[in-house]
């Protein structure tokens, strides 16, 4: 319902593929699964944690405390789920 | 940078071509690259007749990656010769903006590698990884700044114009500069931005309780789970899916999880 995927060696962790079901959105589901994952990981010995984020999941990583350190733009061939063009 | 001792491997059997610097990274060859720009060494002065390979890399990428400080002078002076030595409790980390772009490429090779069948191309500040995926979303490619990333970019853009894939290329605010226009003349769309957020610090104690008292987990109608050590992903109709690993490998430091709450059987 609910799932993310992390990466990593040392102590940096990326964090990708972060998702949740439409009709299962704003419950807690997304940020409990995200708060584990990073909790689990940081017990490893990581300590930064990135990601790159969709509009939609900005709100979530503002309210858990990330901060934008750049701002790459999405050139797409084709249709992404993700990055839908405008 | 950091610097600091490594063994280093490289295998030139034609049935086992590799490189191994011992407890960080580890590529092994699959196969020829077949390409018909020019291939040259980075070190001048070596260049001779050869070919690229598509590297597999079940690696660790872990220190270089990452801006460390302080520098002692002798790591500085030795930094070419790889014998400069850090003790480690007086190294501070800190990820700089270009460090978590070089661990993201890193990692989104690693998590693209594994996909059976996945091409992955990592040349300077740039990333290309195609599973073959029906959606962009896991055919990218990403750079951020480097002089031969126009190189790289139309390797992409060829690349995925003959396969007939979806696919996406994230520059970042750096190369946007450069490939940006170049994008838009190769009829690539723009589809906004993409922030790249990072964040450390200690996290909230309760991050495991929030995941059991979720309401949706406490009536029961989920359950958290959590899938690490190298699974395998694959395809399955427009769904990437994990499969639990077959084995574990504790020669590795590198790590992949996926945790997730899925919706139980009613």
């Amino acid at each position: 319902m609910s799932a993310v995927c992390c990466t990593g060696a040392g102590s940096t962790v990326g964090i990708w593929t972060m998702s949740t079901p439409p009709n299962k959105q704003r419950q807690g589901a997304g940020r409990a699964v995200l708060l584990a994952a990073m909790q689990d990981h940081a017990k490893r010995g990581a300590e930064t944690f990135y990601l790159i984020a969709t509009e939609a999941g900005k709100p979530l990583y503002d309210n858990m405390g990330f901060k934008t350190v750049d701002e790459p733009s999405i050139w797409l061939v084709g249709e992404s789920s993700q990055f839908p063009a405008h | 940078m950091f610097v600091e001792p490594a063994a280093i491997e490289i295998g030139h059997d034609s049935s086992r071509q590799h490189i191994q610097v011992t407890g960080h990274v580890e590529v092994r060859a699959r196969g020829r690259y077949e390409t018909s720009s020019t291939v040259s060494c980075g070190v001048p002065g070596h260049d001779r007749a050869g070919y690229e390979v598509v590297g597999v890399m079940p690696v660790t990428v872990g220190l270089a990656t990452l801006n460390r400080r302080p520098i002692p002078t002798e790591a500085r002076t030795n930094r070419h010769s790889g014998l400069g030595s850090v003790p480690r409790e007086n190294i501070a980390v800190t990820a700089t903006t270009a460090s978590l772009w070089t661990a993201a490429r890193r990692d989104l090779a690693m998590l693209f590698s594994y996909v059976d069948g996945a091409e992955l191309l990592l040349r300077g500040s740039a990333f290309i990884g195609l599973t073959g995926g029906p959606a962009a979303d896991f055919n990218m490619a990403l750079f951020d700044e480097d002089p031969d990333d126009l190189a790289v970019f139309d390797e992409f853009v060829s690349r995925v114009k003959a396969t007939r894939l979806s696919a996406l290329a994230m520059l970042s605010s750096a190369a946007r500069r450069r490939l940006g226009p170049v994008a838009k003349a190769k009829g690539l769309i723009e589809a906004g931005t993409a922030p790249l957020m990072t964040r450390s610090g200690a996290l909230p104690d309760a991050a495991m309780s929030e995941l059991s008292s979720n309401e949706l987990v406490k009536r029961g109608k989920c359950r958290p789970s959590v899938t690490s050590q190298r699974p395998r992903l694959a395809w399955i109709g427009r769904g990437l899916i994990a499969h639990s690993p077959r084995h574990r490998c504790s020669t590795h430091r590198h790590w992949l999880s996926i945790l997730r709450i899925e919706e139980t059987c009613q």
